[in-house]
């Protein structure tokens, strides 16, 4: 069985395409979104999804979340005293958790799935990506761009007819801007533009930021268990204020021991989000500009990733496109059912045999090269591109190179992936030095080919014409890249973990949201920890029937504090 | 561009429709998923004929709408050139009215004036920090609309290419770039650091502490002044690598500086330019040194004035020659090199053949001597660079030649250092060619090869052998 996944920096989705077209599959808790976060417990357990997500307020240095931003970096994040993970391992928590899920829905293995990345990630991301399905024991051979599998959903469910359209796709921890064009059953993506560390996330710091200003707090005073209840307040605050823009809203936070007051309204945020939404241009304008439109061209802009909720977004697109936004898919779900409508197209479900997809390479790929000037000095560091950025892949190209020198022996290649003419403000992709014959350097070309695939993954080929050598390069000296013998490792440390049974998922996280309320709320500590101690004795019984019934009285219980905070 | 419809299978005036419609059958056979190589020639196809299509409908829509004569390369372009001139009409779209459905809303033409706005720019550029500057552009409400914007990015990247704007910081420049995000091309910044050095007259990235030889750069030509500059120890020199760097960044666009005078330097300071410029300053140079020489006579001693300009004047033509003599040596040396270094294979053996010439003409009973030295040191001058290997091999042949030259022809003792002369370029070449026959490399590339350097000492060290066994 093959799945879509959606792989979010705040929640992630697995969808599957069945006989009804995609759909998504719930968790144990019944919720689409499983929060992207995981936590370690006392016992060494590792939790994942909501009930960890509650933990970032009750155990902050045994939890971690928005680790996506993290990944194709070394980065190394430790939770409690002995578990250490890179990115990918966290990602392949999530992935696993998800799994077990379409498992349990489908009563069927589930031995690949189709992972969607934002378009702007690049080589080094995609890879990490792919080795995360890997370590969660599945097999990733297809990654889809986010966008573009937004565009996947929302294209074949309500505009059968074809046309153009932007998908401006704001998530937590991404910014991504795809412009494609449907027709005649093909999915046609003409550009995409992105920043990758600017989402939802970004917005929620900058809120915080201001509101430690106006209270006059240092944020270094805060212990890491008030930021992050500060963070998790902030972050209904701002939902609230989407929602409701027309009033102000306040926020009774208990810092330090003091009960603090701070209102926002909806011009207050857009005032406080500005510099952020500057940087929102860029990328829509430069999208435009390497698809050659202009706005009339476009048919829609569909807004998806759940910080497009905030109205600011669908302000600045309206101011500069002329036109208001649609929002007609939940755009929280939208690409997680495009990773689905992928899945099915990859083992060619019937339905969609008509449907073709067609991507781009956001990045512009190249060597570093020189050249001699007049004066015999050799300028180095020039860039000079092979696969131009938004060529529609799989794109497959050479360019020939020649020695500076006359009679020189060795050629090296510096492999980069960026948009500066000067090399040193590109991103390093890897190096292959070739061996060549010694000959005079107009005699001696050596021809380097750039292979781009449907995933997004870059392959490097150098042949010496002289010799007929063919070297390819392995882009794997990257330090953000494990090599294969690092992933077995990792593996076989992933599979030592205790990871609490999918069974125990409602348990659990009604356990953890009871003790970040018992954290936040000082008025009903009382209450909570009798509650808590009732159903930790139920839990001992192992009674499923007396288990279910404290469960749901335990439940309402929560969601009645809750309401009266 | 025909072969695009052909892999489509259209005919060459198929419209967009068609095109994407033959597109979209082919590909359900050539998947990109499945067969990457033809999916990326269909692909290809598909674009080009794409943008032969767009191209040709939006050239026959201009031609309809009279504007016939604007360059069809600008009617590409997605905007209507009129916006870029001030106080253009353009439709609007308002930033207050984003909650209502504005694309439904009839607004009046809004005017951008571009003049206006540029020139506050630059004054803010001027005067004003990047952050500040970055700010005043986020603020204008009018370019947050797409269209406008890429119209006035486009206008204020044009007038960088025609030089205004370029004397503001690196930091101000890279504010109005990331806001409008053209791309900067790097000859563009060359050029800025360049014309930026010649406004201050700060040549000390160029290497150059003087100001002087930008000042006379920057000046216009005048002969008289030009070779009394010239006369100066150095001067030439400096000048002309000044002007040769300042020009290579300037990437040959209009310059600041004087073309003729940049001319005059460089021609100077180029040893293979052998024309009037080079005999007017030999002359000068003569002229000055006859002079002198007229002045140290009229003090030193008495005579005759007629005869006393007599001699200075023999100096000065003396001094005339040797300066061009000297020039003209430089000038065959460099003709020579450059002979050398394109590596046509005959002409790498013409100093062996001058040396198996001088050897023949020493055959010639009484001038043989004086034409075949002469052939003999012509030979070397190809070779100039490597001295040390030829007075090696001249005297090791000296005395290997000697030994043989008094047993076979006791006759000629008198030619011999002509004769070891003549071997010296045929020693060079052969043992450059067996290096370079070894090597597999041509034979200008062997001048230099650790085998000839090897060869000319042992032929220095069993010359020094023979001549003290045998003598």
């Amino acid at each position: 069985m093959i799945v879509g996944i959606d792989l979010g920096t705040t929640n992630s989705l697995v969808g599957v395409y069945g006989g009804d077209g995609a759909r998504l599959i719930a968790n144990p808790l019944g919720e689409l979104l499983t929060p992207s976060v995981v936590s370690v417990d006392e016992d060494g357990n590792v939790l994942v999804g909501r009930a960890a997500r509650d933990r970032l307020v009750t155990a902050p240095t045994e939890t971690v979340a928005s680790f996506k931003r993290w990944m194709g970096t070394d980065r190394i994040t430790r939770l409690g005293r002995k578990h250490q993970f890179r990115a990918e391992e966290l990602s392949a928590l999530v992935l696993r958790a998800l799994i077990a899920d379409a498992e349990a829905a489908l009563g069927e293995k589930v031995s690949e799935a189709v992972i969607s990345v934002p378009a702007y990630f690049g080589d080094a991301q995609r890879k990490a990506t792919r080795i995360a399905g890997e370590l969660a024991g599945i097999k990733v051979e297809r990654l889809i761009n986010e966008p573009t599998a937004a565009a996947l959903s929302y294209g074949l469910q309500s505009r059968a007819e074809g046309g153009r359209f932007l998908v401006f796709d704001l998530g937590g921890g991404t910014f991504d801007v795809s412009i494609l064009e449907m027709f005649e059953g093909v999915m046609e993506v003409h550009a995409s533009a992105g920043d990758n560390f600017l989402g939802g996330d970004d917005f929620l710091h900058a809120a915080r930021d201001a509101c430690l200003r106006d209270l006059g707090i240092d944020a270094k005073q805060l212990s890491s268990s008030e930021s992050a209840q500060l963070l998790r307040r902030l972050e209904e605050l701002k939902r609230l204020v989407s929602m409701q823009p027309g009033e102000a809203h306040a926020l009774e936070l208990n810092l330090r021991g003091n009960t603090e007051t701070w209102k926002l309204d909806e011009a207050r945020f857009a005032d406080i989000c500005e510099p952020l939404v500057q940087r929102l241009r860029a990328p829509l304008e430069r999208a435009m500009r390497d698809a050659r439109l202009t706005p009339d061209k476009l048919d829609e802009i569909i807004l998806v990733g759940g910080a497009s909720r905030m109205p600011l977004t669908a302000r600045l697109v309206s101011r500069m496109f002329g036109r208001l936004p649609l929002r007609h898919v939940s755009p929280d779900e939208a690409i997680a059912l495009g990773a689905a409508v992928a899945a099915g197209m990859k083992v060619r479900d019937q339905k969609l045999e008509e449907v073709i997809l067609t991507d781009i390479c956001p990045h512009t790929l190249g060597v570093g090269t020189g050249k001699e000037l007049e004066d015999g000095q050799i300028k180095t560091g020039i860039f000079d591109p092979i696969i131009q950025r938004n060529s529609t892949v799989p794109v497959s190209r050479v360019n020939r190179y020649f020695p500076i020198r006359d009679w020189q022996k060795q050629v090296e290649f510096n492999i980069y992936q960026g948009e500066s003419p000067r090399v040193e403000n590109n991103v390093l992709l890897g190096k292959i030095s070739v061996n060549v014959p010694a000959k005079r350097c107009n005699e001696n070309p050596v021809d380097v080919r750039f292979t781009y695939d449907i995933n997004g993954l870059l392959q490097v080929e150098a042949t010496v014409i002289a010799t007929g050598q063919t070297h390819e390069v392995i882009l794997e000296q990257n330090p953000g890249v494990l090599s294969p013998e690092e992933i077995r490792q990792r593996l076989q440390a992933l599979s030592k973990l205790k990871v609490h049974p999918r069974e125990q998922q409602e348990n659990l996280s009604l356990i953890a949201r009871a003790e970040r309320l018992y954290e936040e709320l000082l008025w009903a500590r009382v209450q909570l920890q009798e509650a808590l101690l009732r159903f930790r004795s139920a839990l001992d019984t192992q009674e499923n029937e007396t288990i279910s019934q404290h469960r749901e009285q335990f439940s309402s219980m929560l969601d009645y504090i809750e309401a009266q905070a | 561009m025909s072969w695009a419809f052909e892999a489509l299978g259209l005919a060459r005036d198929a419209d967009e429709t068609q095109i994407k419609r033959a597109y979209a059958r082919k590909l359900k056979t050539t998947r990109p998923d499945s067969d990457p190589h033809a999916f990326q020639a269909l692909n290809e196809a598909y674009q080009t004929a794409l943008q032969h299509a767009q191209y040709f409908s939006s050239n026959q829509e201009e031609v309809g709408d009279s504007a016939s004569s604007v360059d069809p390369q600008e009617n590409d372009a997605l905007f209507p050139p009129q916006l870029l001139d001030s106080e253009a009409s353009l439709p609007s779209a308002a930033g207050e009215t984003a909650q209502q459905d504005v694309a439904n809303i009839e607004t009046p033409p809004r005017y951008f004036a571009f003049d206006a706005f540029f020139n506050e720019l630059a004054a803010i550029a001027r005067d004003r920090t990047e952050s500040e500057l970055s700010t005043w552009l986020n603020q204008h409400a009018e370019l947050y609309e797409l269209q406008l914007k890429a119209a006035v990015g486009d206008a204020v990247h044009d007038q960088l290419r025609r030089n205004e704007l370029l004397f503001i910081s690196d930091l101000h420049l890279q504010a109005i770039v990331d806001f409008f995000g053209f791309g900067i091309e790097p000859w563009l910044m060359e050029r800025r650091h360049a014309l930026q050095v010649i406004a201050d007259e700060r040549t000390l990235s160029y290497g150059e502490l003087d100001r002087k030889p930008l000042r006379e750069l920057k000046r216009p030509f005048q002969w008289p002044r030009a070779l009394f500059m010239a006369m100066r120890p150095t001067f030439v020199a400096k000048t002309a690598r000044l002007a040769s760097l300042l020009h290579m960044d300037l990437n040959g666009w209009p310059s600041p500086l004087n073309r003729e005078q940049s001319q005059f330097y460089c021609q100077l300071a180029d040893p293979g330019y052998f024309g009037r410029w080079r005999f007017a300053v030999n002359g000068v140079r003569a002229l000055i040194g006859a002079v002198a020489i007229l002045l140290l006579l009229l003090i030193a001693a008495k005579g005759a004035t007629e005869e006393l300009l007599l001699t200075a004047g023999a100096w000065g033509l003396g001094l005339f020659v040797l300066f061009t003599a000297w020039n003209g040596a430089a000038w065959i040396k460099v003709k020579a090199r450059n002979t050398m270094q394109r590596g046509n294979p005959t002409l790498q053996l013409v100093p062996c053949g001058l040396g198996v010439l001088a050897l023949l003409l020493l055959m010639i009973p009484e001038y043989g001597a004086g034409l075949g030295g002469a052939v003999a040191a012509f030979s070397l001058l190809f070779h100039w660079q490597r001295v040390f290997q030829m007075l090696r091999f001249w005297l090791g042949a000296v005395w290997i030649c000697g030994w043989l030259i008094e047993r076979l022809l006791p006759t000629h003792p008198q030619s011999l250092p002509i004769i070891a002369l003549a071997m010296i370029p045929i020693l060079l070449t052969a043992f450059d060619a067996l290096y370079a026959r070894q090597h597999q490399v041509p034979l200008y590339v062997a001048a230099g090869n650790p085998w000839t350097q090897k060869a000319s000492y042992l032929f220095l060290a069993g010359g020094f052998l023979f001549s003290f066994i045998f003598h």
